[in-house]
């Protein structure tokens, strides 16, 4: 299955784009829209896309994926606020995503590059499931009715009920949040404007820079949490 | 009637009273060592007073030394009190002392229960030595026989007489001593004990109240003097009230006014370690002179936490008055009236007013409805704040800080790498074996074994510094016990904290269990202290502290080199001065002194005593021109002390729903757990709020909060461990069995909550409120 992957990738459409453009579609077609993905599968995605760009210099290794590029190319595309993440030795603090510039970005500008067959983005059934289970809340009836009295006495208890986390475990409601929110962007319209609100109504919770904070677990964080 | 009495009696004499009456009546007037002083000191006071009538002066004050000599399992323990008062004659000394009921405090205003100083016989043996006009008695009532003896009889003064009673030749004065033998336990109090709580009892609170003192009561023991002052709480006067209790006004006229005062404390104030006697909040009921009580009028009032904010005073000569008229009656043979059935105090001074005398009620209805109305209305002000209750509160507290303490272990090890360190048989080892420190910073240190390297019997260790190096690293930990490495689970860790004094290379840190056996040693470096990042040129090291009442606290103050402080300024310019203290709420003790301490700056120890609870107090300093301020809170002894004391966990009862769940972890604040309060469950168990919720301090009540908090806990454990620490869990999944996986799961939960579970019902319900149920249910035949 790999090897028809990696033949499909070699089409001469791909030897046009650039390192970023790469990079994005690497990243979303590992999973990247809905989950942080690590650095070396991301470099290594973006290899078999183009090896002579992201591939040691020297011919006799050619072979070998260069993560420094693909790492490089990140850290600018976070710059632009395309993907969030970090390089780290630890595999727990390791990882990227796509915020939703980045991911607009490949939907619209990238359309004819990222759809492939066996791509981790692709909505999985379980989270088609989910959107409906989320349609069918008392919460969304409400927010679609526009029931201003019964929203205001919904409180952020009530978004995590509806995501399935413990409130014990912050970062994971955020995390969760983001992810359900990127999936709806694609799958559900109204799910999407529904979540769309209550990001807005719990910025203080659901931001980019909370959002950030949450892809750090590292272990040196329980002293702080603490 | 059966029985006929006519004509004149053939013998009409007083009834004897059996020693073993007044050996009943004096045991229970005098049930600790408190109820002596409050006695020894009265009588001083009523002493002073009795001179200034004779002087024809209104107020009166005079001087009191109180030595105390504590003892203990084998010596005995002995008090004295001194005074330069009246004197006593012979003739006094036999009446007071040698009879039994009869009224002693002759023209002062105080009782008339003529009990009193020589109940304290059924503590220990009292003796009085008095001069007066010259003449020196001296007696003693037996402890065990309670005989009443005489030493000297009106006996020329001599100089060493006077010396004994402390006073100058040719003045009058007494001292009276209480020797309690060391068998008799329970009345040997310690000192500070004494210095703290003597200003607090209800009693003196009048005659050592800091500005309208009628005595100066000084306290001498082995160590420290103090003069012993009572500082009322700060509070906003809520309401005032001056009435007639008119049934009495014809008979008592204007001694049937009753004067009330309320006042409201911002903060909670203290219980007394729940003895009413020494109780800053409440109501003091005060006759002519004397305080009866302190409370709110009625129980259920005391038992209120709204209470607890409450203060101030009911004064009513009526008291006086009416106890006075009950002598009266008693002395003629009188019987009594149906307004003055009996005494309205409890003679026995246990009780205070006595609740079924009918001028209580009137003395306390305009009151009791101005205290009931109080607290109903705080009580519904907190509409949207917590359920929980003052006592609950203070147990959540301690919950708070012991499930703080259980979750230690998730991250204690975290500053060192144990990776690939193997540690063989006999092996101990601190990790890394050197390290550095700086001046003035603090340090975990730990040392690593196998558990079958312990000696046997010992689950403790503790560290040294090497000989020489003492001054350089200040240990912070004494014995500590094993910890389980989560890192690896086959090692064992003692986990110690240093701090460095004094820079110094190479210090040997070791390591023992049994003393002159190092088991390992730790190298380290003092390092020289790094630079101050100062924000002003001087400054308190806290914006804000807090200090327990009568508690003494040393503030750090820092002041930039060479800015504020240079080598070559004198003592006295290195001296700053204090400003703006309250001294009511506050006293500081002895100087400020700077000393350069680090490259960039020097430091000054300002010591501060709390003395009334108060918050937001100002304290400014000067040094070398220029000002720094702080403010400190002074707060109750059941209150935090301090930020650093405060646990990162925080429980509480709020009046809220979360659907299924009982609780929740407030996502902004990740470490509050708010229990839904009205959550059917709970709201079952919780009773009204009108009430008060008081189902709160049921049992049944309790141990279901234990098992929610303990659930709470485990859920943020797990959550927290999966998050940051995944491996903790590893194992728990096999995706090829989910019956297995669930199970692997559930044995997990059990274990951890093993971790909580029995602190968290300890704490709650405590075993001796615990076996007084059980008993009360215990089918047990005699």
């Amino acid at each position: 299955m790999m090897k028809k992957m990696v033949s499909n990738l070699k089409d001469k459409k791909f030897t046009k784009l650039s390192k970023k453009e790469i990079v994005l579609i690497s990243l979303y077609q590992s999973g990247g829209n809905k989950k942080r993905v690590h650095t070396e599968e991301v470099s290594h995605r973006a290899f078999q896309i183009n090896r002579d760009l992201f591939s040691w210099k020297l011919k006799k290794f050619k072979n070998f994926p260069d993560i420094t590029q693909a790492y490089k190319t990140l850290t600018h595309l976070s710059e632009e606020k395309k993907v969030f993440g970090t390089k780290n030795e630890d595999p727990n603090k390791d990882g990227w995503i796509l915020t939703d510039q980045g991911l607009s970005f490949c939907k619209n500008d990238l359309a004819e590059f990222i759809d492939i067959k066996k791509n981790k983005s692709n909505p999985q059934q379980h989270e088609k499931s989910y959107l409906i289970s989320i349609k069918q809340s008392k919460f969304y009836k409400e927010w679609n009715s526009n029931n201003e009295k019964k929203l205001n006495e919904r409180t952020i208890y009530d978004v995590a009920d509806i995501l399935k986390v413990l409130t014990s475990n912050t970062p994971r409601l955020i995390e969760k949040f983001y992810e359900t929110k990127t999936f709806a962007n694609e799958l559900n319209e109204n799910v999407h404007d529904f979540l769309k609100y209550i990001e807005e109504k719990h910025n203080d919770l659901f931001n980019e820079e909370r959002r950030k904070e949450a892809l750090n677990k590292s272990k040196k964080l329980l002293k702080k949490v603490l | 009637m059966i029985i006929t009495n006519t004509g004149k009696p053939l013998i009409s004499k007083d009834m004897k009273v059996a020693k073993r009456v007044y050996r009943q009546l004096s045991d229970e007037s005098m049930s600790s060592l408190w109820e002596a002083i409050i006695e020894f000191v009265t009588n001083v006071d009523d002493s002073y007073e009795r001179l200034s009538l004779i002087k024809k002066e209104k107020k009166w004050f005079g001087k009191c030394l109180f030595e105390y000599f504590p003892g203990g399992k084998k010596n005995s323990t002995v008090l004295a009190i001194k005074d330069q008062a009246e004197g006593m004659s012979y003739e006094t000394l036999e009446k007071c002392f040698g009879n039994y009921g009869e009224k002693q405090s002759g023209t002062a205003s105080r009782g008339i229960a003529g009990r009193g100083a020589k109940d304290a016989a059924s503590i220990g043996d009292v003796s009085v030595i008095s001069i007066k006009d010259g003449f020196f008695s001296q007696i003693k009532i037996d402890h065990l026989t309670r005989k009443f003896q005489v030493f000297h009889q009106k006996v020329k003064a001599k100089s060493s007489h006077y010396r004994m009673i402390g006073v100058k030749n040719g003045k009058n004065g007494t001292a009276i001593q209480l020797e309690i033998s060391a068998e008799k336990s329970g009345y040997h109090l310690r000192t500070s004990d004494l210095i703290k709580k003597i200003p607090l009892h209800y009693a003196l609170s009048e005659i050592l109240h800091h500005e309208k003192k009628t005595i100066s009561l000084k306290l001498k023991s082995k160590n420290d003097d103090s003069i012993l002052s009572y500082y009322e709480p700060e509070g906003e006067l809520i309401d005032e009230k001056s009435f007639y209790v008119n049934k009495y006004k014809e008979k008592f006229g204007e001694d049937s006014k009753v004067i009330f005062k309320l006042f409201k404390s911002k903060l909670p104030l203290d219980s007394g370690e729940g003895d009413k006697r020494f109780r800053q909040w409440g109501v003091s009921i005060i006759g002519k002179k004397a305080v009866h009580e302190k409370s709110l009028l009625d129980s259920t009032y005391d038992i209120a936490p709204e209470g607890k904010y409450y203060f101030g005073y009911l004064k009513s000569n009526l008291i006086t008055r009416l106890l006075n008229d009950y002598d009266e009656n008693q002395s003629k043979n009188k019987s009594a009236t149906k307004e003055n059935p009996h005494a309205i105090i409890d003679l026995k001074r246990v009780d205070g007013l006595k609740r079924d005398h009918p001028a209580v009620e009137e003395l306390f209805r305009i009151p009791k409805e101005i205290i009931k109305k109080c607290i109903l209305e705080d009580r519904n002000s907190a509409e949207n704040k917590n359920i929980e209750n003052e006592n609950t509160k203070e147990t959540l507290d301690e919950l708070a800080k012991e499930c703080a303490k259980l979750m230690d272990d998730l991250y204690e090890e975290d500053d060192t790498d144990i990776e690939g360190i193997q540690i063989d048989q006999n092996q101990w080892r601190f990790i890394p074996p050197k390290q550095n420190l700086h001046v003035g910073k603090r340090k975990f240190i730990y040392a690593y074994t196998r558990k079958e390297n312990l000696s046997s019997n010992l689950d403790t260790a503790y560290i040294e510094v090497s000989k020489g190096s003492e001054d350089c690293v200040i240990i912070h930990s004494k014995k500590v016990k094993y910890k389980e490495s989560k890192k690896k689970k086959n090692l064992i860790f003692f986990k110690f904290e240093i701090e460095g004094t004094e820079p110094k290379k190479d210090i040997s840190i070791n390591v023992f269990q049994k003393e002159g056996q190092i088991r390992t040693s730790l190298k380290i470096n003092v390092l020289a202290e790094e630079n101050r990042n100062f924000q002003n040129e001087l400054e308190f090291e806290k914006d804000i502290y807090n200090i327990k009442a009568n508690k003494v606290k040393k503030l750090k103050i820092f002041a930039k080199v060479p800015e504020v402080v240079t080598n070559k300024m004198s003592n006295e310019e290195l001296t700053a001065k204090v400003f703006n203290v309250d001294t009511n709420h506050l006293k500081t003790i002895g100087q400020c002194k700077f000393s350069i301490c680090g490259p960039n700056y020097a430091i000054g120890y300002l010591q501060v005593e709390g003395r009334t609870l108060s918050a937001n107090n100002e304290i400014t300093i000067q040094l070398n021109g220029k000002r720094a301020s702080t403010f400190i809170n002074v707060l109750n002894k059941d209150e935090e002390d301090d930020e650093e004391d405060k646990s990162k966990f925080n429980f509480q009862i709020l009046p809220n729903k979360y659907g299924k769940s009982r609780y929740q972890w407030d996502p902004n604040n990740p470490n509050s757990l708010e229990i839904a309060g009205e959550h059917d469950q709970l709201r079952r168990y919780l009773g009204k709020k009108e009430n008060g919720y008081p189902g709160q301090e049921t049992s049944c009540f309790k141990s279901l909060l234990a098992e929610i908090i303990t659930e709470a806990m485990i859920q943020k454990r797990m959550t927290l461990n999966s998050r940051y620490d995944p491996s903790t869990y590893v194992g728990l999944v096999d995706k090829s069995n989910i019956e297995d996986t669930i199970m692997n799961f559930m044995f997990k939960v059990d274990e951890e909550k093993s971790i909580f579970l029995e602190k968290i019902h300890k704490i709650l319900l405590k075993d001796s409120i615990l076996n007084d149920e059980i008993r009360k249910f215990s089918k047990i035949l005699n």
